[in-house]
């Protein structure tokens, strides 16, 4: 960034004792401890899976369709967050609303199809949270994904806000990339969670 | 895309900055097709008629190689400093660790399931 003429308020940011602007470096360390959390919960549905084998057959009950679209459309949410926080480094903040605006629609869009599921298995299925262990560890493990994803479209929509205040600008890039290590982790922890949770069970050993 | 007209706040972007970021949407955008095609796939070798050891082998390989390019490009690894690799990678060392302890921990039983 030598280049620059005036002072980048983004690499002031970098002026620290790891070269990490702070905020990023606090979001990776919550990053990694938050791995640690869905490991405990990917591990008891597993486990649960394993011992009580002959519970419930998921794939009597599980449509894999609409959870693969649904996996689509949150993997499309975290391209447009990267271009979001690509935009925002660049100061354009037009295309930042739009990617951003994009991002909580997939994410909407995400969260609609984890309604439809689990109303569907409850009242169609009979798959409750407290019926079978399987129904316990599913719930629990999908749910507390879909809380991470909610959480995720509030905070979204807040930065969305916020471009519109005055004084918003390129200055801002560091508040909208974090948000958008936050919402890649959210995209990665479904990556396991639809290979090890849905796609295993439609394997014949 | 680089349409300075956008800029706000009265910060100017270098040209540097700029073509890198510019550099990165081609990036990106290859990144979320590869991604897409490779559910696609998941989703149909599911169906195939293959022996399941196969299939989940494949798939842990593809969710591994799905995981890996989110956090290399989407979650900007490979243009930040290494130390946050290394911060994220002890991270998912512990629960991989944890996950693979636990699930080999609580074996069957062979005399049935546990009443619950």
């Amino acid at each position: 960034m030598s280049h620059s003429t005036t002072a980048d308020p983004l690499e002031e940011l970098k002026q620290t004792n790891t070269g990490i602007e702070n905020k990023k470096l606090a979001m990776w360390a919550f990053l990694a401890s938050d791995c640690m959390f869905f490991g405990t919960l990917i591990s008891t549905h597993l486990i649960y899976r394993r011992v009580y084998a002959d519970v419930v057959d998921p794939t009597q009950i599980f449509d894999i369709e609409l959870t693969g679209i649904s996996s689509f459309v949150l993997l499309a949410s975290s391209f447009s967050m990267a271009l979001a926080v690509s935009s925002a480094h660049k100061g354009n903040m037009l295309l930042t609303r739009l990617a951003l605006s994009a991002t909580i629609f997939g994410g909407l869009v995400f969260l609609g199809g984890q309604v439809y599921e689990f109303s569907h298995f409850v009242h169609e299925k009979g798959l409750t949270l407290d019926g079978n262990i399987f129904g316990s560890s599913f719930y629990l493990l999908t749910g507390t994904h879909g809380t991470h994803v909610a959480i995720g479209v509030l905070w979204l929509i807040s930065h969305l806000v916020h471009t519109f205040t005055p004084g918003h600008g390129r200055q801002n890039a560091l508040d909208i990339e974090s948000t958008g290590l936050y919402w890649h982790f959210v995209d990665i922890v479904w990556i396991v969670i639809f290979t090890a949770v849905y796609l295993v069970e439609y394997l014949h050993f | 895309m680089s349409d300075s007209n956008h800029l706000t706040a009265g910060h100017q972007v270098d040209q540097h900055h700029l073509a890198e970021e510019n550099e990165k949407y081609f990036t990106f955008n290859t990144v979320a097709m590869a991604l897409a095609f490779i559910t696609m796939t998941e989703l149909i070798i599911v169906y195939l008629p293959i022996h399941g050891t196969i299939v989940f082998t494949v798939l842990t390989a593809l969710s591994i190689i799905k995981f890996a390019a989110v956090c290399w490009w989407f979650m900007h690894l490979k243009w930040d400093k290494a130390l946050l690799t290394m911060l994220f990678c002890l991270g998912l060392l512990l629960a991989g660790g944890t996950v693979i302890a636990l699930y080999f921990l609580f074996q069957p039983d062979p005399n049935g399931a546990p009443t619950l």
